[in-house]
């Protein structure tokens, strides 16, 4: 029995080289963009590209977030329920991306095979996605990222603020101290363009507007609140002065305001998101100021850019760069909380 | 011609006591030699120095005449001498042939010659008619077809000396004669076999000489004709000694029956068991290695299952939980005190408090003060050196280890111990120590149980003798001036005229006429 | 060789019975694509299995596996990035760096003597602390940058929809039998596994064997390392993590014992695929994370105690024959 399985085994293997030899090597997304271009081959989604009715045809549209668990992939996904939740002929499904990349790409891969019409991705890591992305566009599936883009063109972004974010704050932290002071950040995750480009935005304006604040340091809370507590204790250890900080999200601002409270320091901290803890936060004084974003809409947003795009065409073969819409920032603070209304909260 | 091996006044010493006196062995090419001698005479000792597991203190070794010197494992193989031992060391998940060709593999880059393999061992199981076959994986094989592995890997070795260490104390009698039959075949080709025995009929119906140490010395070095088996006993324990440590308290007790066994049995281990336990009685139980003593002592206890029989304590039937057995009085001192008898690493009161949590302990915690009372309680009463209840008994000497595991059973107020070889590796002294705790616990009361090879101290201590022999009970010594002669005979299945008790099923008379019995 | 091979059986049936349960509960589960994709997904654990089996069949275990991967596919990740070094080049270091890793866990356990559970955790540690020492920076920032060299990412392709990382699982899960049951060195595995002394007494190094088993783990995790960057086109200071759980599973579910001596890489790939058929099934349901993990544990749980539990049967019942054949040759002593 040993013998035989072992010249079972040979001549599997030979035989894939065989196999190897009849085609060519190629990528997941030449591999799909062949198959799609090709006609009827019934395996890849040649049906998603064209001739598939978004809102009388069976659909179906996969949101995979970063973590499920998190207060803003609740409100997007909440959002894009309540909008898809109107078209009787659409299946929405919501996977868990579990913050890591190889999961994303297995998901990815899963709806790919299934056939889904379209997918709504936060891509954990930009790089990290690109090629999944690639093979999903090429196979025909519309991608459209949510807040966080992957690193390659697609059919749609919808970004919530980031650069706009960083640059409104850093006006504010600006004015407020007066031209002159020490700021420390806590970022995101190494590789999100969202942090990336709040980043960006924060440091142009700083740069150009305010060049005597000074940027202390800035390390990764990793989006997440008691990593950004540890982060801050940190500082607070190392500097003497800090006169503001900003966080890249609200969940890393709310382990800041708890450290900053412990030491019994007063210094202004600055989130990003809108969610509804960390209004509360404001109201309370731990916290100075967010940009809100209200996620709901913008999960809409994202659906509604599926809905667009399924049956048109329109996949990252015609498109030069991603269309991007942005959501609209609004720098919320003690001043004008009132603004947010209750349904607003999320 | 020159002796195959020669083993010319070997010293060897431990620790200041001599272990060999100056000792001569030899062994002619193709000749099957016994090595015999009571525990304690050096014949391991001198096995260990022949292959090069201890070096010796003096003396000279001779192979085919020249003189060699073997300080390493590697030295005895590469000169021809092959052992196989009580524990067999093969590998489970492996065939017969890559066990016996294991590190000496036919190979080509690193890729086995299977084939050649298969030819070198296949042929060598044909030669010597072994029941095994060269692909089986030996975990699949029995305990006899395992040794005949080992012997394999001797023959591949292309040995010319096979030591034996108590081949068959775990075969049957056919496995045991197929041995014999490859024993034979091995002298028939020229290979000289070592072998180390107890058992008086294996040794006169194999061996062409014998011979007998005692105390470190050669005592006697028989030929084959000369070996009788009542002499043979003579030789390894000495005349006078015999007389000296003869019984001189063997009697019947007319106490009440503490414990009743009747007609216990366990398949494959020992049937038929049955005898009475009276109070405040030393009984002593002797018997072969493999004679099944302390099985019949562990069911008893509890500590394994039993086929069928009855066991009666006080009149009840006891339970088969240990913990109930100990509740009611029972003791057990196992013969791996290391690593049954007590904890290394625990102090001497931790493993006293061990067995008596019943009280020392209440609602799950442990009553701290009490436990430290009774911890120095013991040493006191026991006379543990150093006196301090704190210390690791791992750190104490071998006596002292042991009286601490007494001191265990002996804080509860025994009923019953069963204490199995209760001075193994314990010096002169502390041996009188212990036989006088066991005796004290005797006078108050306490029915003793002692499994023991160490005949002296059976005859020493006993007031009754029980002698096992492959699973059954063989005799009985209850009254009389007995000798260690006596109970070893005995133990060898012979009965002299100092003896109680039926001739036992199957065997008959003295051995020595008869050349042979069915195992 | 009936144990093995019963227990090979039983690997093989689990693995049909799970595939045969998803199959008829989910739809889309027995397409090629799906297929295919599990075949590609089970590769890179696979891979690495097979030298974690030689691991564990010597006794032993390796934690590190994980951050080896994801230290390699930084160290290559970054030298495509700030270098541009040639494709052939960069795979020819990942299978570099990955064999000094197996070296190192060797020395620590065979010269250090630190025992394998301890030794390979620390590694672990160091391993992934080197993934932030060469993670991509910018203004002092980790960033992951995109790999744009066709020579690597074409690694994460595939042939008529067969993966490449597929293929080379299978060609070297066969090399890997063969070493097992035909070399020298596959015989010297399995006795430091079942007994190392007697392996000792028979003149066999075992400290070098087990040296061994370290390196070829240590190198394949080098391969694996090409096949996932190549897929995935980037490397994340993450990647890797848990890794080293999934491999230990599939080695152990595919029929090697960790008391050592026992199993083959069939039975590897056997558990490789199992694993890559449940987690593919499990996301067809659609169901919470919470529930994803349960399910997940409770299988991987069951598989290994009933290994468990069959091994100890198995024990008892081969010297239950060996003392009944005993008898049968004429009563016990």
């Amino acid at each position: 029995m040993k013998k035989k399985m072992m010249s079972l085994l040979m001549v599997g293997a030979m035989a894939v080289g065989m196999l190897a030899g009849c085609g060519g090597v190629k990528t997941d997304s030449e591999a799909a963009s062949e198959a799609a271009g090709g006609n009827g081959k019934a395996d890849t989604a040649t049906e998603a590209a064209t001739g598939k009715n978004a809102y009388s045809d069976e659909i179906k549209i996969g949101f995979l977030p970063n973590v499920i668990g998190d207060s803003c992939a609740a409100a997007w996904a909440e959002g894009m329920e309540s909008y898809l939740g109107n078209f009787s002929n659409v299946t929405f499904n919501v996977f868990d991306g579990k913050a890591s990349v190889d999961t994303e790409n297995t998901i990815m891969e899963q709806m790919i095979n299934e056939n889904y019409d379209a997918i709504i991705l936060q891509a954990t890591d930009a790089a990290g996605l690109a090629a999944s992305t690639d093979k999903a566009e090429a196979a025909g599936i519309p991608v459209i990222t949510c807040n966080l883009d992957a690193d390659t063109v697609h059919t749609g972004l919808v970004a919530g603020v980031d650069t706009e974010a960083g640059q409104q704050i850093a006006e504010r932290i600006g004015e407020s101290l007066g031209g002159k002071g020490k700021v420390v950040i806590i970022s995101a995750t190494p590789g999100a363009t969202k942090g990336e480009n709040i980043d960006k935005g924060f440091k142009e304006v700083l740069k150009e507007k305010y060049p005597d604040i000074e940027i202390l340091d800035e390390q990764s809370g990793e989006w997440l609140t008691e990593n950004a507590n540890t982060v801050m204790n940190d500082f607070l250890t190392k500097y003497q002065d800090i006169d503001a900080v900003l966080c890249h999200n609200d969940a890393m601002a709310e382990g800041a305001a708890e450290a900053a409270k412990a030491a019994n320091k007063e210094i202004q901290i600055w989130g990003v998101d809108g969610e509804s803890k960390m209004l509360d936060y404001i109201e309370q004084g731990l916290c100075t100021g967010t940009v809100y974003t209200d996620c709901q809409k913008q999960g809409a947003a994202c659906a509604q850019f599926c809905m667009y795009a399924i049956g048109s065409g329109i996949t990252a073969k015609n498109l030069s760069a991603t269309p991007v819409v942005k959501m609209a920032p609004i720098v919320v603070t003690k001043e004008n909380l009132s603004e947010i209304t209750e349904d607003m909260r999320w | 011609m020159p002796a195959l091996l020669e083993m010319k006044e070997i010293e060897k010493s431990f620790n200041g006591s001599p272990v060999l006196k100056k000792v001569n062995f030899s062994v002619e090419p193709g000749e099957v030699h016994a090595l015999m001698g009571e525990n304690g005479a050096g014949k391991s000792t001198l096995i260990k120095i022949l292959t090069g597991i201890y070096p010796k203190d003096g003396g000279q070794i001779y192979w085919n005449g020249e003189p060699v010197s073997v300080e390493h494992r590697k030295d005895a193989a590469s000169l021809g001498i092959g052992v196989i031992y009580q524990e067999l060391s093969l590998i489970p998940t492996l065939t017969v042939m890559q066990n016996v060709m294991l590190g000496k593999e036919q190979s080509k880059f690193g890729f086995v010659n299977a084939r050649k393999m298969k030819q070198k061992v296949a042929g060598l199981i044909e030669k010597y008619g072994f029941h095994v076959r060269a692909d089986e994986v030996v975990e699949t094989l029995t305990i006899a077809q395992r040794q005949t592995v080992e012997i394999l890997k001797a023959l591949s070795e292309e040995s010319r000396l096979i030591i034996m260490d108590e081949p068959t104390a775990s075969l049957s009698a056919k496995e045991s004669d197929a041995l014999f039959g490859i024993i034979e075949q091995l002298r028939r080709d020229g290979v000289s076999v070592i072998y180390i025995s107890h058992r008086l009929e294996e040794v006169y119906r194999l061996s062409d000489r014998l011979t007998v140490l005692r105390d470190g010395v050669t005592e006697a070095v028989l030929a084959k004709e000369q070996i009788i088996p009542a002499d043979v006993v003579r030789l390894m324990i000495g005349k006078e000694l015999s007389e000296a440590t003869a019984s001189n308290n063997l009697r019947t007790s007319d106490a009440p029956v503490r414990l009743k066994v009747g007609n216990l049995c366990k398949k494959g281990v020992f049937h038929d068991i049955s005898f009475e336990i009276h109070k405040g009685e030393i009984v002593g139980f002797a018997g072969l290695v493999g004679a099944g003593r302390t099985e019949v002592m562990r069911c008893i206890y509890g500590a394994d299952p039993y086929d069928s029989g009855t066991v009666e304590f006080e009149g009840k039937p006891l339970a088969k939980q240990i913990t109930k057995n100990i509740a009611n009085g029972f003791g057990f001192v196992p013969e791996d005190r290391r690593n049954q008898g007590f904890t290394p690493l625990l102090s001497i009161e931790k493993n006293v408090a061990l067995t008596n949590y019943d009280t020392l302990a209440a609602g799950g915690f442990v009553k701290a003060a009490a436990e430290k009372k009774l911890g120095v309680e013991m040493v006191g009463r026991l006379a543990i050196k150093p006196g301090d209840s704190q210390i690791p008994v791992g750190n104490l000497s071998g006596g002292n280890q042991q009286k601490a595991v007494l001191a265990k059973w002996l804080s509860r107020g025994l009923k019953l111990l069963i204490i199995d070889e209760p001075t193994a590796g314990i010096d002169i002294g502390a041996k009188d120590e212990i036989y006088k705790i066991l005796e004290n616990l005797a006078e108050n009361g306490t029915s003793v149980i002692m499994v023991s090879s160490d005949l002296q101290e059976l005859l020493r201590v006993s007031q009754r003798i029980v002698v096992m022999r492959k699973g059954e009970i063989f005799t009985e010594f209850a009254s009389g001036r007995i000798t260690q002669e006596d109970v070893l005979m005995a133990e060898s299945g012979i009965l002299t005229s100092g003896a109680k008790g039926g001739a036992p099923q199957g065997e008959a008379g003295t051995v020595a006429k008869e050349g042979g019995t069915n195992g | 060789m009936r144990q093995e091979n019963m227990r090979r059986l039983i690997s093989v049936a689990s693995l049909v019975i799970l595939a045969l349960v998803f199959g008829f509960t989910s739809n889309g589960f027995f397409t090629a694509t799906n297929i295919l994709s599990i075949l590609r997904e089970c590769a890179i654990t696979g891979i690495i299995a097979i030298g974690v089996s030689f691991v564990i069949i010597t006794a032993g275990i390796d934690l590190s596996t994980g951050a080896i991967v994801g230290f390699v596919s930084m160290l290559c990740a970054n030298l495509l990035y700030n270098y541009a070094l040639p494709a052939g080049l960069v795979m020819f270091i990942s299978v570099l760096a990955g064999t000094v890793c197996g070296v190192l866990n060797g020395f620590v356990v065979t010269k250090l003597r630190v025992p394998e559970f301890i030794a390979t955790l620390s590694t672990q540690y160091l391993f992934r602390s080197l993934v932030f020492v060469f993670a991509i920076r910018e203004m002092g920032v980790i960033t992951n940058k995109k790999i744009t060299d066709p020579g690597i990412l074409i690694m994460g392709g595939s042939v008529n929809g067969v993966y490449l990382v597929t293929i080379t699982f299978f060609a070297l899960a066969v090399i890997g039998q063969v070493i097992l049951k035909k070399t020298k060195l596959g015989t010297y595995i399995y006795a430091t596994g079942a007994n190392r002394k007697s392996a000792d007494l028979s003149g066999i190094n075992t400290d070098n064997v087990r040296w061994a088993v370290f390196i070829i783990t240590g190198f394949l995790c080098g391969i694996a390392s090409i096949f996932e960057i190549g897929r995935i086109g980037s490397a994340t200071t993450d990647l890797g993590t848990g890794l080293e759980f999934e491999v230990i599973a599939a080695v152990v579910i595919g029929g090697c014992a960790f008391s050592g001596g026992r199993g083959d890489i069939f039975g590897t790939a056997v558990g490789a695929i199992f694993m890559a058929v449940l987690q593919n099934g499990i996301l067809k349901y659609n169901l919470p994370t919470a529930a994803q993990l349960i399910i997940k544990g409770v299988v991987i749980v069951a598989m290994i105690v009933f290994d468990s539990v069959y091994n100890q049967y198995m024990q008892k019942r081969i010297h239950q024959k060996a003392s009944e054949e005993a008898q049968a040759a004429g009563g016990e002593a």
